[in-house]
């Protein structure tokens, strides 16, 4: 069985959402461990990863990122996107970054199963953890897309 | 040709639409297991592929899949389930509850494209 850091198994995640983000749109984001300055968001989704092993995984946007990014999938004008779209949009990268990391993790610990994604919605979100939580944080770029991946195991 | 689509992410229900189109197919869609086994019920004979998703609130996908395959009506009636789920294990659980086809997500619209000409018979040089 292979050993990871939990380093390692944020990179997993972020990788998993690079490549899904490819996929799906075109669009390759750039990855970088460093938080930007303005860290806040207008919408998180997460999905809890049920198993032994399990955690939770974040991915939070802004309105205007995921409005760019709705538009390079579906093919729509950005002013025919619609709120419910953008976050049925995120829901979706959660679950196929969540999918596509378990493939990537099943030759380690880290064995869970999928659940149904929530959204937050708010002004200026954040997502911090107590100390001895192991919170792992990604920031992902490209152009007018910006999200951000944070997990917890 | 009208394929049955059944997600419960409006993203990917059209993201398939739009692929459909392209090949000039017709496209009923369904959010969860309930409304797909209803709409398979009402349009039975005018659909020629279900795409399926598996992890869907209220009823999954697989348990559609395992409905539709053991029906006497619906079970000549190909499904491909189109999924996060890619361990070998759900894809041999899905084989063996009769799925026709397999893939996998995040796809390209080539790569769907491609699936469900194949699951139809069909060339593929559209």
């Amino acid at each position: 069985m292979r050993v990871i850091s939990s380093d390692e198994l944020g990179f997993v995640f972020a990788q998993s959402l690079v490549d899904v983000v490819e996929k799906v749109s075109g669009i390759r984001l750039d990855v970088s461990s460093a938080e930007k300055d303005s860290d806040f968001d207008d919408v998180v989704c997460v999905m809890n990863l049920n198993g032994d092993k399990g955690g939770l995984v974040f991915i939070s946007s802004c309105d205007a990122s995921l409005r760019t990014l709705c538009s390079a999938i579906e093919g729509s004008p950005e002013s025919e996107i619609s709120m419910d779209d953008m976050e049925d949009l995120l829901c979706e990268l959660v679950n196929m970054t969540a999918g596509s990391a378990k493939l990537s993790l099943s030759d380690t610990e880290y064995h869970y199963s999928l659940s149904s994604p929530l959204i937050i919605r708010g002004n200026n979100l954040s997502i911090s953890s107590k100390k001895r939580v192991r919170l792992t944080s990604h920031t992902l770029c490209s152009g007018a897309v910006s999200m951000r991946l944070k997990t917890v195991f | 040709m009208k394929l049955l689509v059944v997600d419960d992410s409006s993203a990917i229900r059209k993201i398939i639409k739009a692929a459909a189109d392209v090949l000039q197919m017709d496209t009923v869609e369904a959010q969860d297991g309930i409304e797909a086994l209803e709409k398979l019920s009402e349009q039975y004979k005018e659909i020629d592929l279900v795409l399926l998703d598996w992890n869907m609130p209220e009823m999954s996908g697989f348990d559609v899949l395992v409905e539709i395959k053991t029906s006497d009506i619906y079970r000549e009636i190909p499904v491909m389930m189109v999924t996060t789920e890619s361990q070998k294990s759900s894809i041999v659980a899905a084989v063996r509850a009769g799925a026709d086809n397999y893939l996998t997500k995040p796809f390209t619209v080539d790569e769907l494209q491609s699936k469900i000409l194949e699951c139809l018979g069909e060339d593929s040089d559209f």
